[in-house]
Protein backbone atom coordinates (compact mmCIF):
# COMPACT_ATOMS: atom_id res chain seq x y z
CA UNK A 1 0.00 0.00 0.00
CA UNK A 2 2.78 2.37 1.11
CA UNK A 3 4.85 1.38 -1.90
CA UNK A 4 1.92 2.10 -4.19
CA UNK A 5 1.45 5.52 -2.61
CA UNK A 6 5.12 6.29 -3.05
CA UNK A 7 4.93 5.28 -6.70
CA UNK A 8 1.88 7.52 -7.18
CA UNK A 9 3.61 10.44 -5.51
CA UNK A 10 6.66 9.84 -7.67
CA UNK A 11 4.41 9.79 -10.73
CA UNK A 12 2.73 13.07 -9.72
CA UNK A 13 6.06 14.74 -9.00
CA UNK A 14 7.29 13.58 -12.43
CA UNK A 15 4.22 15.13 -14.06
CA UNK A 16 4.79 18.37 -12.16
CA UNK A 17 8.42 18.34 -13.15
CA UNK A 18 7.57 17.86 -16.82
CA UNK A 19 4.83 20.49 -16.71
CA UNK A 20 7.16 23.06 -15.22
CA UNK A 21 9.80 22.23 -17.83
CA UNK A 22 7.23 22.61 -20.58
CA UNK A 23 6.08 25.96 -19.16
CA UNK A 24 9.70 27.03 -18.80
CA UNK A 25 10.27 26.13 -22.45
CA UNK A 26 7.24 28.18 -23.49
CA UNK A 27 8.34 31.14 -21.36
CA UNK A 28 11.81 30.84 -22.83
CA UNK A 29 10.43 30.82 -26.35
CA UNK A 30 8.02 33.73 -26.02
CA UNK A 31 10.07 36.06 -23.76
CA UNK A 32 13.76 35.37 -24.05
CA UNK A 33 13.79 32.77 -26.81
CA UNK A 34 16.83 32.08 -28.95
CA UNK A 35 17.10 34.77 -31.61
CA UNK A 36 17.73 32.37 -34.50
CA UNK A 37 14.48 30.60 -33.75
CA UNK A 38 12.59 33.89 -33.66
CA UNK A 39 14.22 35.00 -36.88
CA UNK A 40 13.28 31.74 -38.62
CA UNK A 41 9.73 32.19 -37.40
CA UNK A 42 9.41 35.82 -38.47
CA UNK A 43 11.07 35.24 -41.83
CA UNK A 44 8.92 32.19 -42.61
CA UNK A 45 5.80 34.13 -41.63
CA UNK A 46 6.79 37.12 -43.76
CA UNK A 47 7.72 34.97 -46.76
CA UNK A 48 4.50 33.00 -46.49
CA UNK A 49 2.43 36.17 -46.29
CA UNK A 50 4.16 37.72 -49.27
CA UNK A 51 3.75 34.53 -51.30
CA UNK A 52 0.06 34.25 -50.44
CA UNK A 53 -0.41 37.93 -51.09
CA UNK A 54 0.92 37.34 -54.58
CA UNK A 55 -0.90 34.08 -55.14
CA UNK A 56 -4.21 34.57 -53.28
CA UNK A 57 -5.97 35.99 -56.32
CA UNK A 58 -5.18 32.80 -58.26
CA UNK A 59 -5.81 30.41 -55.36
CA UNK A 60 -9.15 31.89 -54.32
CA UNK A 61 -10.76 33.57 -57.34
CA UNK A 62 -13.58 35.93 -56.40
CA UNK A 63 -12.63 36.21 -52.74
CA UNK A 64 -11.37 39.40 -51.08
CA UNK A 65 -7.63 39.04 -51.59
CA UNK A 66 -6.60 41.01 -48.50
CA UNK A 67 -8.87 39.15 -46.11
CA UNK A 68 -7.70 35.83 -47.54
CA UNK A 69 -4.08 36.97 -47.22
CA UNK A 70 -4.47 37.97 -43.59
CA UNK A 71 -6.36 34.79 -42.72
CA UNK A 72 -3.97 32.45 -44.46
CA UNK A 73 -0.98 34.43 -43.21
CA UNK A 74 -2.20 34.09 -39.63
CA UNK A 75 -2.70 30.35 -40.11
CA UNK A 76 0.73 30.07 -41.70
CA UNK A 77 2.18 31.91 -38.72
CA UNK A 78 0.67 29.42 -36.29
CA UNK A 79 1.95 26.50 -38.40
CA UNK A 80 5.41 28.14 -38.57
CA UNK A 81 5.41 28.57 -34.78
CA UNK A 82 4.54 24.90 -34.36
CA UNK A 83 7.25 23.76 -36.78
CA UNK A 84 9.76 26.08 -35.13
CA UNK A 85 8.90 24.72 -31.67
CA UNK A 86 9.18 21.13 -32.84
CA UNK A 87 12.21 21.26 -35.11
CA UNK A 88 13.81 24.64 -34.39
CA UNK A 89 17.39 24.98 -33.25
CA UNK A 90 17.65 24.76 -29.47
CA UNK A 91 20.34 26.60 -27.60
CA UNK A 92 21.16 27.38 -23.99
CA UNK A 93 22.08 30.93 -24.91
CA UNK A 94 19.25 33.36 -24.40
CA UNK A 95 18.81 36.86 -25.73
CA UNK A 96 20.85 39.44 -23.88
CA UNK A 97 20.81 43.19 -23.39
CA UNK A 98 22.39 43.80 -26.80
CA UNK A 99 19.78 41.77 -28.70
CA UNK A 100 17.01 43.40 -26.69
CA UNK A 101 18.34 46.84 -27.64
CA UNK A 102 18.51 45.78 -31.28
CA UNK A 103 14.95 44.48 -31.08
CA UNK A 104 13.72 47.75 -29.54
CA UNK A 105 15.51 49.86 -32.11
CA UNK A 106 14.23 47.74 -35.01
CA UNK A 107 10.70 48.03 -33.63
CA UNK A 108 11.04 51.81 -33.32
CA UNK A 109 12.43 52.20 -36.84
CA UNK A 110 9.77 49.99 -38.41
CA UNK A 111 7.10 51.94 -36.52
CA UNK A 112 8.47 55.21 -37.93
CA UNK A 113 8.53 53.81 -41.45
CA UNK A 114 4.89 52.77 -41.10
CA UNK A 115 4.03 56.17 -39.60
CA UNK A 116 5.60 57.95 -42.59
CA UNK A 117 3.86 55.52 -44.96
CA UNK A 118 0.48 56.28 -43.38
CA UNK A 119 1.15 60.05 -43.53
CA UNK A 120 2.07 59.82 -47.23
CA UNK A 121 -0.86 57.51 -47.90
CA UNK A 122 -3.26 59.97 -46.24
CA UNK A 123 -2.32 62.74 -48.68
CA UNK A 124 -2.36 60.36 -51.66
CA UNK A 125 -5.85 59.30 -50.63
CA UNK A 126 -6.87 62.93 -50.04
CA UNK A 127 -5.92 63.84 -53.60
CA UNK A 128 -7.54 60.66 -54.94
CA UNK A 129 -4.29 59.10 -56.16
CA UNK A 130 -4.92 55.68 -54.57
CA UNK A 131 -7.83 53.25 -54.45
CA UNK A 132 -6.82 50.67 -51.83
CA UNK A 133 -9.47 49.15 -49.56
CA UNK A 134 -9.03 49.07 -45.77
CA UNK A 135 -8.11 45.34 -45.64
CA UNK A 136 -5.60 45.87 -48.46
CA UNK A 137 -4.06 48.78 -46.59
CA UNK A 138 -3.96 46.75 -43.35
CA UNK A 139 -2.13 43.87 -45.03
CA UNK A 140 0.29 46.30 -46.71
CA UNK A 141 1.07 47.90 -43.33
CA UNK A 142 1.51 44.48 -41.72
CA UNK A 143 3.93 43.32 -44.39
CA UNK A 144 5.79 46.66 -44.39
CA UNK A 145 6.24 46.54 -40.62
CA UNK A 146 7.46 42.93 -40.66
CA UNK A 147 9.89 43.45 -43.54
CA UNK A 148 11.34 46.72 -42.15
CA UNK A 149 11.72 45.14 -38.70
CA UNK A 150 13.69 42.22 -40.13
CA UNK A 151 15.77 44.56 -42.27
CA UNK A 152 16.69 46.91 -39.41
CA UNK A 153 17.29 43.99 -37.05
CA UNK A 154 19.62 42.35 -39.57
CA UNK A 155 21.60 45.56 -40.23
CA UNK A 156 22.04 46.37 -36.51
CA UNK A 157 22.93 42.76 -35.69
CA UNK A 158 25.70 42.80 -38.34
CA UNK A 159 27.10 46.12 -37.07
CA UNK A 160 27.31 44.96 -33.46
CA UNK A 161 25.32 47.79 -31.86
CA UNK A 162 28.01 49.97 -30.30
CA UNK B 1 37.36 51.54 -27.06
CA UNK B 2 39.66 48.53 -27.24
CA UNK B 3 39.49 45.38 -25.20
CA UNK B 4 41.94 42.68 -24.19
CA UNK B 5 39.26 40.04 -23.80
CA UNK B 6 40.68 37.83 -26.54
CA UNK B 7 44.14 37.89 -24.95
CA UNK B 8 42.96 37.01 -21.44
CA UNK B 9 40.45 34.50 -22.77
CA UNK B 10 43.24 32.69 -24.60
CA UNK B 11 45.31 32.59 -21.41
CA UNK B 12 42.51 30.73 -19.66
CA UNK B 13 41.88 28.51 -22.71
CA UNK B 14 38.29 29.67 -22.89
CA UNK B 15 36.30 29.66 -26.09
CA UNK B 16 33.95 32.49 -26.98
CA UNK B 17 31.03 30.13 -26.42
CA UNK B 18 32.26 29.21 -22.94
CA UNK B 19 32.82 32.83 -21.96
CA UNK B 20 29.37 33.69 -23.31
CA UNK B 21 27.80 30.91 -21.27
CA UNK B 22 29.59 31.99 -18.09
CA UNK B 23 28.57 35.61 -18.48
CA UNK B 24 25.03 34.79 -19.63
CA UNK B 25 25.18 36.45 -23.04
CA UNK B 26 25.13 35.27 -26.63
CA UNK B 27 28.36 34.29 -28.38
CA UNK B 28 27.88 37.08 -30.93
CA UNK B 29 27.95 39.61 -28.09
CA UNK B 30 31.39 38.33 -27.06
CA UNK B 31 32.53 38.56 -30.70
CA UNK B 32 31.45 42.21 -30.93
CA UNK B 33 32.94 42.95 -27.50
CA UNK B 34 36.31 41.58 -28.61
CA UNK B 35 36.13 43.67 -31.77
CA UNK B 36 35.32 46.77 -29.74
CA UNK B 37 32.05 47.15 -31.62
CA UNK B 38 29.83 46.86 -28.58
CA UNK B 39 29.79 49.10 -25.54
CA UNK B 40 28.86 46.73 -22.69
CA UNK B 41 26.82 47.52 -19.62
CA UNK B 42 28.66 47.90 -16.33
CA UNK B 43 27.32 44.55 -15.21
CA UNK B 44 28.52 42.72 -18.30
CA UNK B 45 31.94 44.38 -18.07
CA UNK B 46 32.14 43.32 -14.42
CA UNK B 47 31.04 39.76 -15.22
CA UNK B 48 33.56 39.37 -18.04
CA UNK B 49 36.37 40.75 -15.86
CA UNK B 50 35.39 38.39 -13.05
CA UNK B 51 35.37 35.34 -15.33
CA UNK B 52 38.74 36.34 -16.81
CA UNK B 53 40.11 36.99 -13.29
CA UNK B 54 41.29 40.53 -13.97
CA UNK B 55 40.12 44.06 -13.23
CA UNK B 56 37.97 46.11 -15.58
CA UNK B 57 40.82 48.64 -15.96
CA UNK B 58 43.02 45.92 -17.41
CA UNK B 59 40.28 44.65 -19.67
CA UNK B 60 39.16 47.84 -21.39
CA UNK B 61 41.45 50.40 -22.94
CA UNK B 62 40.17 53.92 -23.60
CA UNK B 63 42.00 56.34 -25.88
Amino acid sequence: MKEGLNTSLQYISNIKCCESNFLLDLTHFFEVGEMNRRLVLVVSLAVTMVLFNLGAAFLFPGADTSVVTLGVGLAAGIVSAGISLLFGERSEVVSDKRTKKIHNEAMAYSWWIVFIFIAVYFWLDYFGKTKQTAPELASTIFILMTVTYILFWFVRERKGFS
Amino acid sequence: MKTRIKEFRARLNLTQEELAKKTGVRRETIVFLEQGKYNPSLKLAHDVAKVLQITMDELFLFD
